[in-house]
């Protein structure tokens, strides 16, 4: 629905009131927008000093991602949010043009093909070509796939917008001190959701950001009933419990630094066999012989939503992001078909603790940065990021929101895609903060990830980039799906002593471009990071389990 | 009715055969319409029924939003439905640009393909014909993906696979070249050629007895004509059947046209739906890194309003062209009994 | 199995020759015919086939990247990929997953062909029109996802509650994977179009006279359909061998590779490598099954040799 009526809208043909200043006057008079009123500045005649797009015509190829043109005719019900805003934006920048185009952004063998031949669109998600992890992604720029707007960032001030836990994710798009992307986007952290309602049925109190897995164990058997399981998880399901002991994949204990290889690093699936037969019994138990997890080869994020939604589980595992997002499938969907407030429904807690209390690094903040097409020109790329700097960190974000507000009367649709990337996290002409409309135990448990869990030391911020990846992930998914799904007897550790194996051997065929002594003194500080880290937020992980290995693996590693 | 004997039909052990025979096919008919009873009811219902397992045989609140929402595309550029930011130009555009590249494509394809596997076939003897036949067929033998670009170069610098012409030697000129990319040659030139129409062809082709070509020739006559007034209408069915296969993959090839063409007004409607249809099959996802990829194209399409309900919309009106060519194939198909019935 | 021995009346009454005694003697002008015939396939195929083929295969020995400088490295990535077990992993996985695939199915489009060319004429049209279009991959997608789901889905209902068995693995098995993941290619009777175009062009009269002569229903399938069919069914065996050892799509959407790299076929992992930027070694891998596809290839026809004139 538009705010913008009839005589509104000749006036604003006729050129004779700007749109902004009208926006402005409406906002005032529209019922509950009491704030403007106030003098709230709700729109600036010019947002800060951001350089403007220059004279010359510019075009900016999207691929309907994350910008789309304004229609050409007025659609039936109104102008969108978004299409107001970007109306402004058009007044202020009247030589610049957006244009659709049919790119596979989506696909990585197209867009990798489309910027090879320098036909990709002005933005993109650079996590398709970079596989969506931090290692990837620095591949990816450091081959120069992404255009580097190092300078465009200074000049926005972006470093500043940003909020503390966009910069806390920033080797998700900056490789050094050169910046290869911005944020359109922020997943806080993963978790688990809980169906509250049931919890309460069954008598179990909500959990902590101190639960353990067994303590899911006992949640999952308590909630599995004859047509509903307790849990419902990926495929990767046993990953999230091995990731809370530090174990699997490439996380803190699996990988050792090893500078007289080629490659710097040693994979190491056979220390702590102890945990990992543990581990791994009790996610087996859990499926085989409580059987209060719903799982498949098959399941992704997608299916395991919609099990959670059709109540055929309990709980799920998912990233904390889609907690805000209010299309089907997801919880605020599931809450409006059950007729019934989401807080009393859907809860949402961190992923748990492993032994001793070591935090799971899958619950650190996840940023898919959006680039740019390396072949835009420096006037382009100005042009882009002015875009961008309006909708996502100035007035073009409050107004979408707003307006969206006040045609929803719904604070949950204000505050959907929570947090925002931009630091500031109310929205002009909006009374309310993200707790009224999401609950504060969720802020809280945001809070919680965002000011602990992601302060976890990142490798990618203190080793240089490889060029070249490296031994694929698939290696350890195999090991992972053996362990979760293989019938019968498994010996864990057999299985795990293969995958080490075969990792290494990859590994063996691939020379790092990091010089040793490099190496050595990214690894020393990397480690001494993790040491200070975990004293702080885990005494007793710190003491019992990370220093004695610390000393006894780590340091002779790199001859300390 | 050749194979089943005149005589003694009556017999219960040929009955029985028959019966069995005739359940088999039935039962082949069953599991295959299964996929195409789903898409279609599952179009008719509305999101949160899509969800539900197992899934209801028959929508229990039949809702028309979905195709509403398709057709308020197709007929117009303008539209209340936020899908338009995804489906940019109104359907009738992209189906425009299907049949303008499939049937382009095809008619140059069928000819080249057809003649190179008779002149195999028939004009080309032992060692020669043997190097010649992987020469044509050899490039199946290459996965796609991998001659992906190279290809794709090609289509922006003929004759270099390169993203920019080389300079001429000695100038600060680029050497000339020839870009058929973002236009619809690009989709019909490098179709020329059809490597499994040419082993089609060819397999049909040596069923044809050296002696009728042989006879021909003793009659006088060039090849050409022979080929034309002999062997083409004996081989009817197998052009059918030719069109048929090319019609199909063309009509569905996605990665391809997505790659060669970027200009909302020649994308194809494979391109259009199957970028819709990836967003929600999230394939292969085998960790979390991936998923977020896989969220985030899905999100995509979430956000603008599209669900499982409009995705089988689009899915059956990709379906439909390819329903209407079978018809046409399987008439010419079937006319080459006519035809031959003499012999 | 007898050879087959065609009589023909020629046009003009000539001496009835056999197949195996006719030459084929081309003339002059006929060979430059021929030639004119090769031509317009001879250059798309060069120019838009072996062109990009052979610069791929330059390319998988350098650090190939999408943009940037690219550098020769020779052999590396060959022996990168060769030293990595999940190479040969894929490879076992692939080979087993073709055989398995071609044994299975592909007689089964044969013999619907020959079935549904004894179906009365107005029955077979609807029938070659419900059997023979091709399923749409997403609705096949989540029907068999559904159908296959180990805990809630139809297979597991029929096994359990219908046959009373355990409750069986499916796709969560490392051991049956590749066998559940090609057992929807039994409905697939696409091919079967073709060996009905090539059914169209076996006489009534043939099956009559064999029948004078007693043949039973699968002694005239024997003696007269199949050798009939020979060269078409060598060229779509061709084309299958080919076919499988590339799959991809299928077990990529269902399964990604798991359990335990069961169903990861080599398509699969050069996918995995170009997905990791690792350009060079993917297109290594691609070359390998190349040359392998390429071998079975010649092998095959020399073994089978089913050019009449060769």
């Amino acid at each position: 629905m538009s705010i913008i009526d009839e005589k509104g809208l000749i006036a604003m043909q006729q050129n004779t009131v700007s749109r902004r200043e009208f926006l402005k006057v409406v906002g005032a008079s529209s019922a509950g927008v009491v704030a403007a009123a106030a003098g709230l500045p709700v729109m600036a005649a010019s947002s800060s000093a951001a350089p403007r797009a220059q004279a010359a015509e510019i075009v900016l190829q999207t691929a309907s991602w994350p910008y789309t043109p304004l229609p050409e005719t007025e659609p039936e019900g109104g102008y969108s949010a978004y299409e107001q805003a970007l109306m402004i934006w058009l007044e202020d920048n009247p030589n610049v043009r957006i244009e659709t185009v049919e790119v596979g952004i989506w696909d990585t063998s197209a867009l990798l093909t489309a910027i090879a031949g320098g036909t990709a669109p002005a933005y993109f998600s650079s996590g398709v070509i970079g596989s969506w992890n931090v290692a990837g992604l620095q591949a990816a720029y450091a081959q120069g796939l992404v255009a580097d707007i190092t300078e465009q960032y200074e000049a926005f001030g972006f470093e500043e917008k940003f909020s503390a836990l966009a910069r806390a994710g920033s080797a998700y798009y900056k490789l050094g001190d050169r910046v290869f992307g911005v944020l359109n986007e922020i997943a806080p952290g993963n978790g688990i959701y809980y169906r509250r309602d049931l919890l309460e049925e069954a008598g179990l109190p909500e959990p902590t950001v101190d639960w353990t897995w067994d303590d899911v164990r006992e949640y999952a058997r308590a909630l599995t009933t004859e047509d509903r399981k307790g849990l419902v998880m990926q495929n990767w399901g046993l990953g999230w419990q091995l990731g809370a002991e530090g174990l699997g994949d490439n996380n803190l204990f699996s990988r050792i630094p090893d500078p007289a290889s080629g490659w710097n690093w040693k994979w190491d699936y056979t220390s702590f066999p102890e945990v990992y037969e543990r581990t791994v019994a009790r996610y087996r138990a859990m499926a085989y012989e409580d059987e209060s997890i719903l799982q498949d080869v098959t399941f992704n994020d997608g299916s395991v939503a919609q099990s959670f939604y059709n109540g055929e589980a309990a709980m799920m595992t998912n990233p904390s992001q889609f907690y805000t997002r209010v299309t089907e499938p997801w919880p605020y969907a599931m809450a409006e078909n059950m007729g019934r407030p989401m807080e009393e429904v859907v809860g949402f807690m961190t992923h748990p603790r492993g032994v001793s209390g070591h935090l799971n690094p899958a619950a650190r903040v996840v940023i898919p940065p959006t680039g740019l097409n390396p072949d835009l020109t420096t006037a382009e790329k100005e042009a882009a990021l002015s875009l961008y700097n309006f909708m996502e960190m100035e007035d073009g974000f409050d107004l979408q929101r707003r307006l969206l507000y006040e045609e929803t009367g719904d604070l949950k649709q204000a505050f959907s895609i929570f947090p925002f990337p931009r630091a500031k996290d109310t929205i002009d002409g909006v009374e309310g903060t993200a707790a009224d409309a999401w609950g504060q135990d969720f802020i809280d448990v945001l809070n919680f990830q965002a000011e602990v869990i992601s302060q976890m030391p990142e490798a990618g911020l203190f080793f240089p980039a490889e060029e070249n990846l490296g031994p694929t992930g698939d290696a350890w998914a195999d090991a992972q799906s053996t362990l979760s799904y293989e019938r019968g007897e498994v010996d864990a550790m057999a299985v795990l002593a293969q995958a080490e194996e075969t990792r290494n051997q990859q590994a063996a065929g691939f020379v790092s471009s990091t010089p040793d002594d490099v190496f050595v003194e990214a690894a020393v500080a990397f480690y001494a990071a993790h040491d200070a880290y975990w004293q702080k937020v885990a005494p007793e992980f710190h003491e019992n389990v990370f220093t004695p290995w610390y000393d006894s693996v780590i340091k002779p590693a790199l001859g300390m | 009715m050749a194979l089943f004997p005149k005589v003694g039909r009556k017999q219960p052990g040929v009955r029985f055969a028959w019966y069995t025979v005739v359940a088999i096919l039935l039962l082949g008919i069953f599991l295959h319409l299964l996929p195409f009873y789903f898409m279609i009811t599952t179009s008719f219902k509305t999101t949160q029924e899509t969800f539900a397992i197992p899934p209801t045989l028959w929508p229990q609140e039949p809702s028309f939003k979905a195709w509403e929402l398709i057709f308020n595309v197709t007929t117009a550029s303008s539209s209340s439905e936020r899908i338009r930011t995804l489906l940019p130009q109104p359907m009738y555009i992209y189906f425009r640009n299907s049949m303008i590249q499939v049937l382009g494509a095809m008619a140059i394809s069928l000819p080249v393909t057809a003649f190179a596997a008779y002149a195999n076939s028939k004009l080309q003897q032992g060692r020669t014909a043997r190097w010649f036949f992987l020469f044509f067929i050899g490039t199946l033998m290459l996965p796609f993906a991998v001659t992906l670009i190279p290809s794709f170069l090609l289509t922006r610098n003929f004759p270099f696979p390169t993203p920019n012409p080389p300079l001429i030697p000695g100038t600060e000129n680029p050497f000339p070249t020839i870009r058929i990319w973002n236009t619809p040659w690009a989709i019909i030139i490098p179709a020329g050629f059809n490597a499994f129409n040419f082993l089609l062809f060819k397999g049909f082709f040596d069923t044809i007895p050296n002696s009728i070509i042989q006879a021909a020739r003793v009659d006088g006559g060039s090849e050409f004509n022979i080929f034309r007034r002999i062997v083409v209408p004996m081989s009817i069915p197998v052009f059918a059947v030719a069109a048929w296969f090319q019609f199909g993959a063309l009509w569905d090839s996605f990665l391809w046209p997505l790659v060669v063409l970027q200009s909302t007004d020649v994308i194809p409607m494979s391109v259009a739906i199957n970028n819709l249809i990836q967003a929600f099959q999230q394939a292969g996802v085998t960790n979390a890194d991936q998923a977020m990829g896989a969220s985030q194209a899905f999100q995509q399409a979430l956000d603008a309003g599209l669900s499982w309900p409009g995705l089988m919309v689009l899915g059956i009106l990709q379906t439909i062209p390819v329903f209407v060519m079978f018809i046409i194939c399987r008439e010419y198909l079937l006319k080459g009994v006519r035809l031959r019935g003499l012999k | 199995m007898a050879q087959e021995s065609v009589t023909v009346t020629t046009p003009i009454g000539a001496e009835e020759q056999t197949q195996e005694q006719v030459q084929t003697r081309v003339t002059r002008r006929g060979r430059i015919e021929k030639w004119l015939f090769l031509l317009p396939a001879l250059l798309f195929q060069t120019f838009w086939g072996w062109y990009p083929l052979i610069v791929a295969f330059l390319l998988s020995f350098t650090d190939a990247r999408p943009r940037g400088p690219i550098s020769w490295r020779g052999i590396e990535s060959y022996q990168r990929m060769f030293n990595d077990p999940l190479t040969w992993q894929a490879f076992q996985v692939t080979f087993t997953y073709a055989i398995l695939s071609i044994v299975l199915t592909f007689m089964i489009p044969i013999f619907v062909a020959i079935l549904l060319m004894e179906m009365p004429r107005k029955h077979m049209r609807w029938m070659m029109l419900l059997w023979f279009l091709p399923l749409s991959g997403i609705a096949s997608t989540i029907l068999w996802r559904y159908l296959y789901n180990a805990q809630y889905g139809l297979f597991q209902y029929i096994a359990t509650n219908i046959l009373g068995m355990e409750p069986q693995p499916f796709l969560n098995s490392s051991d049956q994977v590749i066998f559940w993941l090609i057992f929807p290619g039994l409905l697939l009777f696409g091919p079967g179009l073709i060996y009905m175009a090539g059914l169209q062009g076996i006489p009534q009269s043939y099956y009559e006279a064999a029948e004078v002569e007693g043949a039973s229903f699968w002694r005239k399938i024997w003696t007269i359909t199949l050798p009939r069919l020979r060269p078409i069914i060598a060229m779509t065996l061709t084309f299958a061998i080919i076919g499988t050892l590339q799959i991809f799509d299928w077990p990529q959407i269902m399964t990604g590779g798991q359990p335990g790299g069961a169903s990861r076929t080599v398509v699969m992992y050069m996918y995995s490598l170009l997905s990791n930027l690792r350009y060079a070694d993917g297109t290594a891998l691609a070359i390998m099954l190349f040359a392998v596809i390429f071998g079975i290839t010649i092998i095959y026809r020399t073994i089978f040799r089913e050019d009449p004139d060769a």
